[in-house]
């Protein structure tokens, strides 16, 4: 490490000359902690930085927290206590000693075949020659072997390529300068041809909701489970407005819709004729696929949801889904796209491709190629390979359930892929395959992923899917590893039920297999039908959302805490959906909910507000039932919160000519919290209405705020 | 020992504190801690917010703003070291050490500004030369050898002029900070 004050010093210099400041605001930063809390679908997958928070409580527990505390330290010289440790290391030491003799026998013999093939080999235009590199901050460290890697003082992280095996220096295994294919003409995506054909008869979304209630139906009968009361209609509207489009109805929709409840119809059709109402919204299509891009990005990138991020890729990501979405493309399509994607981010390039922000965006988010890989594998095919990377998995009898090599061989599928920063700034990214001749292996035409087992024993895998096994050759002209990836996985039968789990948590807040995977049978059997089924409907997202929102398990309520105790997914049990699950959170004070809906007006994020104004709802309902959010609750309360009566005061309010908006605001205070506002307080909510064009809107958004918050004092109304 | 009867309590739990508060307070020194250790903005950002995090899930006691700094500068730390370790680097224990202790000895306001303040008084005194010498190297992140062509010195020319710069002003905003 260098001398800390030049370190110290750096940061400040680099600070000062280019003002640097924190991106996030402190307000940002608490509400993104509590949207983590509330995070609507607890992925499976995991995350690197964290937003996880399942599996941060998960990884709290009692015994291993006092870790988190204690800095990490590398032990030196560390010697053993006991007699017996002392033996088992001197075995353990000779093991190695006899390892390193094997393996440098089996080096030195690799090293004499490699000068040997070389010697035969002229130099020519067969020859690999070294790529140049033109930037030493873009060099590829995939070339370094045995290199202690500095810290970095400044600027992204690096993507790296294919990583070494760890450092050993009797049985280090170079790479060899990878070659690009063709450089200068990227190869743009190919064309994705559909392999599996679903016999099934495709079903329109009433007809899949009806068997979708039957299974269910079945299934709570079988458990013994009853459903809960189904929501009132103001209340499963919003639900369905927040699911479908990612936001409240405003008190306009509202008001358009509400003709819909006093029809003597059955619940069913006022749900069809409800869906079909709002499909009909002006700028529905548009605010479905803004929304559902932002929520599968959110997915495959393994963000939580509503934990914000500046990130470039992400937010190009997001897009591509959304206007994927918007031409209503097929879902198969689209991750074949995501995943065999070449040519750059760059959108001033020849070859700009949109679709590289994915994998870009999954590299610089995991860091290294081999947690990108294992992140694929869980939120494309619902496997998770993670752990794979450094042992096998037993089952409980103790017999392997996984084993590492499933890891390796499905990473090796990756072997090709090339990530490349485009400047020296590392802002756009070039994604191309190249071909992958690891060093160690010259004049073969296998080329295997190597990897080492737990004893250290150096190993190779080939690309393996399952049953599918497309080649050794390392050669993207011979076997385009990735493209051929993409093709299987967006053909198989798991990419499909993995993505009926992610779209079914997006609009039921838990996939079907629950938070650790685990399923009921009559769940699974359902979701196998509705994966069929979206395949018989062209993978169509439209489908498969309208197909849930129509279901009963997306109309009934939260229930009881009897009703939660029964089986709680929560803890593990595999969940039933006979009632509508919620994510435990906390709730902010007046100030703070006033300050994130001002941040957002501020931003000009008017759509962020009224998300806010959401959260003020799930927020407002946790304080009625203390243990769960109980999203948008039939009770007196929500609905005199939310009553037209209150829209007509707070109108009358903002129409009002004998107040400024400071004394509007400190008299909306006022009235729902019970006491006068704070300076604070006021503040924020005048920032709100400074930041709105229209009045009305802005002190709704201070009411949802206030709404929001602990402080409130429900009996109090808007005098 | 100290007591934490109601009567006499020395601390009061994290749980108890305004997170907004704790989170202004803290945020913009973390940031600069984490920077200083070698994150970039954003990942100094994303680090911050894990911190916070952190604390949240396992809430901590609040003796003074020195301590509950220090204490999430280790958390902070930590993370970091974390994310290293994943990178396959390896923290030697006395640096960590080192650097605490220097960063307590020059950020002794915790917030960072007066060291800012200090940097901008000294980069001021600094010869026209070695000023830009810097803003070349910080600012437009030019490699030393255009650093080089551009003061019409060579590159070694270009590293000392940098180093003594660099030297110049750790001497200039220690004698400052010594003086507070």
């Amino acid at each position: 490490m260098n001398d800390p004050r030049d370190k110290i010093l750096d940061a400040f210099l680099d600070e000062m000359l280019n003002e640097r400041r924190p991106q996030k605001s402190s307000a940002e930063i608490v509400h993104n902690l509590r949207d983590s809390q509330a995070s609507p679908t607890p992925a499976r997958s995991s995350n690197i930085h964290g937003s996880d928070l399942d599996r941060r409580l998960r990884e709290a527990i009692p015994a291993q927290q006092s870790d988190s505390s204690q800095p990490h330290i590398v032990p030196v010289n560390a010697s053993s206590a006991s007699r017996d440790s002392q033996w088992v290391s001197l075995l353990a030491t000779a093991g190695l000693i006899l390892t390193i003799m094997i393996g440098g026998i089996y080096l030195l013999n690799q090293d004499k075949n490699s000068s040997e093939v070389a010697q035969e080999k002229p130099s020519g235009s067969d020859t690999i020659a070294p790529r140049q590199q033109p930037n030493p901050s873009l060099k590829d460290d995939s070339a370094i072997v045995n290199a202690p890697q500095a810290p970095r003082v400044n600027g992204p992280e690096k993507i790296h390529g294919p990583a070494p095996l760890p450092n050993n220096p009797k049985t280090r295994i170079t790479q060899r300068p990878d070659v690009p294919s063709n450089p200068d003409a990227p190869v743009l995506p190919g064309k994705f041809e559909r392999t599996s054909v679903v016999a099934d008869t495709p079903r329109t979304p009433i007809q899949m909701a009806s068997l979708i209630n039957e299974r269910l139906q079945e299934s709570w009968t079988a458990q013994g489970l009853r459903p809960a009361g189904d929501l009132e209609f103001r209340s499963w509207s919003n639900r369905l407005a927040s699911r479908l489009i990612g936001r409240t109805l405003t008190a306009d929709e509202m008001a358009s819709i509400a003709s819909l409840q006093t029809r003597a119809v059955s619940p069913g059709e006022v749900r069809r004729d409800l869906i079909e109402a709002m499909r009909a919204f002006p700028g529905f299509e548009k605010e479905f696929s803004d929304h559902w891009g932002k929520v599968l990005a959110w997915q495959i990138l393994g963000i939580s949801p509503g934990m914000d991020t500046k990130d470039p890729e992400m937010i190009a990501t997001r897009e591509y889904l959304s206007e994927a979405i918007a031409n209503s493309e097929p879902m198969d399509a689209i991750a074949y796209r995501l995943l065999s994607a070449v040519g750059s981010t760059d959108t001033n390039a020849d070859s700009f491709n949109p679709a590289t922000n994915y994998l870009v965006g999954l590299r610089k988010r995991f860091g290294t190629p081999e947690l990108s890989s294992a992140h694929v594998a869980d939120v494309f095919l619902g496997k998770e390979l993670q752990c794979l990377q450094c042992h096998d998995q037993n089952g409980s009898d103790g017999v392997a359930e996984s084993e590492q090599r499933d890891f390796f061989e499905f990473h090796s599928f990756f072997a090709q892929l090339n990530i490349q920063a485009e400047t020296p700034e590392q802002k756009e990214f070039s994604v191309t395959n190249r071909n992958y001749l690891p060093l160690g292996r010259q004049g073969r035409v296998e080329a295997p992923t190597q990897y080492r087992d737990t004893q250290g024993k150096a190993l190779i895998a080939f690309p393996r899917l399952g049953d599918y096994r497309p080649g050794t050759n390392g050669f993207v002209a011979k076997v385009d590893r990735r493209s051929l990836l993409a093709q299987k996985i967006a053909g198989s039968e798991q990419f499909r039920e993995t993505l009926v789990d992610h779209v079914w948590a997006g609009m039921l807040n838990l996939p079907m297999s629950g938070i650790d995977g685990n399923i009921s049978p009559s769940l699974a059997s359902l979701r196998e039908t509705l994966a069929k089924q979206f395949a018989a409907n062209d993978y169509n997202l439209n489908w498969l959302v309208m197909s849930i929102a129509s279901c009963d398990a997306f109309l009934v309520g939260v229930g009881t805490d009897e009703q939660l105790s029964a089986h709680n997914p929560f803890l593990g049990e595999a969940p039933q959906f006979n009632i509508f699950y919620s994510r435990l959170e906390n709730r902010r004070s007046a100030i703070q909910s006033l300050a994130i809906v001002a941040r957002a007006y501020q931003d000009g994020d008017t759509k962020e507000a009224t998300n806010a104004g959401l959260l003020a709802r799930v927020d407002r309902a946790n304080e009625l039932k203390p243990n769960f959010i109980l999203p948008f609750i039939p009770s007196k309360d929500s609905e005199w919160a939310t009553s037209p009566r209150i829209a007509q005061k707070l109108e009358r309010i903002a129409a009002s000519k004998t107040l400024d908006n400071r004394q509007k605001v400190q008299h909306i205070i006022q009235s729902a919290l019970g006491r006068p506002a704070t300076p604070q307080e006021t503040a924020q909510a005048q920032l709100i209405m400074q930041n709105s064009e229209d009045s009305r809107t802005a002190l709704q958004d201070v009411w949802w705020s206030l709404l929001n918050s602990v402080d409130y004092k429900m009996p109090l109304a808007v005098r | 020992m100290k007591s934490s009867t109601p009567e006499n309590k020395t601390h009061v739990s994290s749980a108890e504190m305004d997170p907004t508060e704790l989170v202004e307070r803290h945020q913009l020194s973390l940031w600069r801690y984490l920077r200083a250790l070698g994150c970039d903005s954003s990942q100094a950002d994303d680090f911050v917010q894990d911190t916070f995090l952190k604390i949240f899930q396992k809430p901590f006691n609040h003796y003074d703003e020195a301590a509950t700094a220090a204490y999430l500068r280790r958390i902070a730390h930590n993370l970091f070291i974390s994310m290293q370790r994943r990178s396959g680097k390896v923290i030697a224990v006395e640096d960590i050490q080192k650097f605490e202790r220097v960063w307590c000895e020059l950020v002794s306001d915790q917030s960072g500004e007066e060291y800012l303040e200090a940097l901008r008084d000294c980069l001021g005194k600094l010869s026209h030369r070695s000023r830009w010498a810097l803003e070349m190297r910080f600012r437009d992140k030019l490699s030393r050898t255009k650093i080089a062509a551009n003061l019409e010195i060579t590159e070694n020319g270009a590293k000392n002029l940098m180093q003594r710069a660099k030297s110049r002003l750790r001497e200039c905003i220690e004698r400052k900070t010594k003086q507070k």
